[in-house]
């Protein structure tokens, strides 16, 4: 079983955050990007369940790829502690990749 | 860009973000999908000076598509068999332009000339598939080319 430590996964710095809130903050009503990174973080680390599909990828650092098929909520995370990003996808792309558990698993297997 | 185009990194000129964005569409896609929305910059205060016409002729993407209905908006025309201006129109009807690379402007949706900038038709020979005119200095439309078309 993997323990996550909520609490401490950021994202990797401060322009990153940023960047990110600025692309993505207004789909999780967050108000600012410490709100968002909080958002991201929680995501991340939230307990399992039969809709989050979750999957690891095999290049680089074994990037964490997590799905919630209830909301379309998506995040990456490295070396369990950094948060690369955190957005909702959307309905076609879920319906392209024939599910949640499609998309993730197209995440994982990307090489860039 | 700050960081390098993968990893879910984001361009701070387009908003691009590699992994996510060009997960469905090509990054020629994107390229027309910012242009099509104003190619605005799209994180925090672009550079001092920066022109995303200027941006995108230096990058050397190629064509630049026109839907050409009414209004072009801004950047530049060029001739894409050859590398040198085909006009410089700073003076003419499209105030502020600095340089101007082309001649006529092919509208795309009918296949005929919506304009023929220099004020005559460029090069017997030449095709110029293109662009976009803009004012640099407004980022708005510098023309409306159906008030001009051949």
């Amino acid at each position: 079983m993997m323990l996550y430590i909520v609490g401490t996964v950021p994202f990797l710095n401060a322009w990153q955050r940023s960047l990110h809130f600025a692309k993505h903050g207004h789909e999780f009503g967050a108000k600012n990007e410490f709100d968002y990174e909080a958002m991201a973080e929680a995501f991340m680390g939230a307990a399992m369940h039969p809709n989050m599909h979750e999957c690891y990828r095999s290049t680089g650092t074994r990037d964490r790829c997590r799905i919630d098929a209830n909301t379309r909520h998506f995040g990456v995370a490295f070396n369990v502690l950094t948060v690369r990003t955190y957005y909702t996808v959307t309905a076609a792309k879920i319906i392209r990749h024939r599910g949640a558990d499609g998309y993730v698993q197209a995440q994982c297997a990307m090489t860039r | 860009m700050q960081d390098p185009p993968r990893d879910y990194n984001i361009c701070e000129c387009c908003g691009t973000e590699f992994g996510n964005d060009d997960d469905v569409h090509t990054h020629e896609v994107l390229r027309v999908q910012w242009i099509d929305t104003g190619a605005k910059w799209f994180f925090r205060s672009a550079p001092v000076g920066w022109n995303p016409w200027t941006q995108l002729f230096m990058a050397n993407v190629g064509a630049l598509r026109y839907e050409g209905i009414s209004t072009l908006y801004g950047g530049a025309v060029f001739e894409t068999a050859k590398a040198s201006p085909a006009a410089t129109v700073a003076g003419s009807t499209y105030y502020g332009v600095v340089t101007m690379y082309g001649g006529n402007v092919l509208d795309a949706g009918t296949g005929t000339y919506a304009a023929i900038v220099t004020g005559q038709p460029y090069g017997a020979a030449s095709t110029i598939y293109g662009g976009y005119v803009i004012d640099p200095t407004t980022n708005h439309a510098a023309q409306d080319v159906l008030a001009h078309a051949a």
